[in-house]
């Protein structure tokens, strides 16, 4: 595959804390409208990959790319507006109204010191909010949402700036499991968009029913990268948890639960 | 930004405005409004014009800029540092801009009114640099707020060191350690003009970056921001007000800190909305602490410093109780 044909890529990412390696040489590339779980124990480097993907941790080594171009070479904005980061409790919850979340997160499409943004950017904030089922709730306040609710009003607010690539942190460590799969479905439905999709997460089910890929990560290093219906990825999978994994009811690509 | 929400934004604004006219009525001699009229207006209107004019305008709009100063910084300091409880008092910005006030002092007593607002502002702006020096490195938003308490103990001993030190500033010392605006004046009141257009850049520059960093700071960073340079900015620009303040009242506790939990209690925590809800209630703060001054030991008054507090805390008590 031409490095240009990914929307995301890195090689021999290197990223270490306070002089201890957390990730050893990471090659992974990951094609537009493509859903990649990444899955491996606490403290595996799923999250300080994910950050080293969003920039937002300085590399030892390596590079990123986007669609072929080195992220350094990439202003600020310009990679804010191509890639779109969730951490995995984003921060407290803010004191503000579901529409103004999401209007924030349409920021990097502003002028540079602009702090509200156009009529086009409003009718991308009721765009995200669509996509999400929130259009009903937009001005309420994140304080009194469900957390299935907030989650949704978090990835509206990654949605609305059109990014090239979705990182998201545990989306649904905190959520119950009819929200966890609501929430998958709802990820699964952007990569219509071409929108390549990166989730760091510890459930396996989750994992293997929603995505397209699922990447093993053991300590900071990737121990398997399979199609999520390949065979052998039972098998893999059980290598990094330690455990037997077996999949009872194979319910993988069939519709789940209405919301 | 809800219904409600735009009618709270109304009443502090409202309620402002009643502090400032209250600030005009109340004092050793009771006016009306159309004595008041006459004074503001009305340049050879006598013993109206001398009062109100010469002595209570600019008092008022002194008392104004101290509580806008106040509660802008102390909404800016708590969005930088993601710490309820950062003030500019707090942080230590306050004490290190009054002690080189208290030096300038101790080494020129007859140092002109200007020559001290340039120590209170070179004070505030190099003491956010020092705090800002000293925590750097460090990622947490919380250590800056403890290396600001630190540093602020120590300016604050070192405040008293030299008043105690030194005979010729206990006069001054007194009123600029409790906080207060006595003999605030027209020398004052003009700090506006340098303060306003300020405020107006920075807002024009930092607003949106503050918004983004309210969020936390990897989030904001994701959105395109530099979230430690937006906090470098925003903290000297929290001195550069601060000194102005310290300049005018001296040592005024609670607003920066009581201002920015009212305001986002009733207009919620932000934007613009937030940072000029918190500006507001430090005006509504300062006004109506000093007007009290002036009136409850007729004719005789009190520091205002030490009414900020009474105003402000049974309004913060209040709102904090309601919200749960």
């Amino acid at each position: 595959m031409k490095l240009n044909d990914t929307a995301i890529s890195c090689r021999n990412l290197q990223i270490s804390y306070e002089a201890d390696p957390v990730i050893h040489s990471v090659d992974m590339e990951v094609t537009p409208g493509q859903l990649v779980a990444i899955i491996g124990e606490n403290a595996s480097g799923k999250s300080t990959l994910l950050r080293g993907l969003a920039r937002l941790q300085k590399l030892d080594d390596g590079d990123v790319y986007l669609r072929g171009t080195r992220c350094d070479e990439l202003h600020d904005r310009e990679f804010a507006r191509r890639v779109a980061y969730l951490p995995q409790t984003p921060s407290v919850v803010p004191d503000m109204s579901v529409r103004a979340l999401v209007e924030r997160g349409r920021t990097p499409h502003f002028p540079t010191y602009a702090v509200n943004g156009s009529a086009v950017d409003r009718v991308e904030v009721d765009n995200a909010l669509e996509q999400v089922g929130l259009t009903a709730s937009a001005d309420r306040s994140l304080k009194i949402l469900s957390g299935g609710e907030l989650q949704r009003a978090w990835v509206a607010f990654a949605l609305v700036r059109s990014p090239e690539v979705l990182l998201l942190d545990e989306p649904t460590s905190h959520l119950d499991v009819r929200y966890q799969r609501e929430l998958m479905q709802l990820l699964s439905g952007l990569k219509e968009k071409g929108i390549a999709i990166i989730v760091a997460m510890h459930d396996i089910s989750l994992a293997i029913a929603f995505a397209d890929r699922v990447i093993g990560l053991d300590s900071g290093k990737i121990a398997f990268d399979r199609f999520a219906d390949s065979e052998n990825i039972l098998e893999d999978l059980g290598n990094v948890t330690a455990f037997e994994v077996i999949i009872f009811s194979d319910y993988r690509r069939k519709p789940c639960c209405s919301a | 930004m809800t219904a409600n929400m735009s009618r709270n934004v109304f009443a502090v604004l409202l309620l402002t405005g009643v502090a400032f006219v209250s600030s005009l009525v109340f004092g050793t001699t009771v006016f009306d409004l159309s004595e008041i009229f006459r004074g503001l207006f009305i340049p050879d209107s006598g013993f109206e014009r001398a009062v109100i004019w010469e002595m209570r305008f600019p008092r008022s709009l002194s008392a104004a800029l101290v509580g806008a100063s106040l509660g802008l910084a102390g909404a800016i300091l708590q969005i930088t540092t993601r710490n309820p409880l950062a003030d500019p008092a707090i942080l230590g910005i306050s004490a290190l801009s009054g002690l080189v006030l208290a030096i300038v002092t101790v080494m020129i007593p007859s140092a002109h009114a200007y020559l001290r607002v340039v120590a209170c502002v070179t004070g505030g702006v190099c003491g956010s640099l020092l705090i800002l020096q000293v925590s750097s490195g460090m990622n947490s938003p919380l250590r800056i707020t403890m290396v600001g308490f630190a540093i602020g103990a120590f300016a604050s001993a070192c405040i008293v060191g030299l008043i105690t030190g030194s005979r010729v500033v206990l006069e001054f010392a007194l009123g600029f350690l409790a906080g207060g605006l006595y003999g605030a004046s027209w020398n004052d009141a003009v700090l506006w003009v340098l303060w306003l257009p300020v405020v107006v850049v920075v807002f024009l520059l930092l607003l949106r970056r503050l918004n983004n960093l309210s969020l936390g700071d990897d989030i904001a960073q994701n959105l395109g921001e530099k979230p430690a340079s937006t906090r470098a900015y925003a903290i000297i620009f929290c001195g550069f007000i601060t000194g102005i303040a310290v300049s005018i009242s001296g040592l005024v506790s609670f607003v920066g800190l009581a201002s920015p939990h009212i305001a986002g209690n009733l207009v919620g925590r932000n934007g613009f909305t937030f940072l000029f809800g918190s500006m507001l209630s430090g005006m509504f703060i300062v006004l109506g602490a000093d007007t009290f001054a002036r009136v409850i030991i007729s004719p005789s008054e009190l520091p205002a410093g030490i009414l900020t507090a009474i105003i402000g805390a049974p309004i913060l008590v209040y709102l904090v109780r309601k919200e749960v």
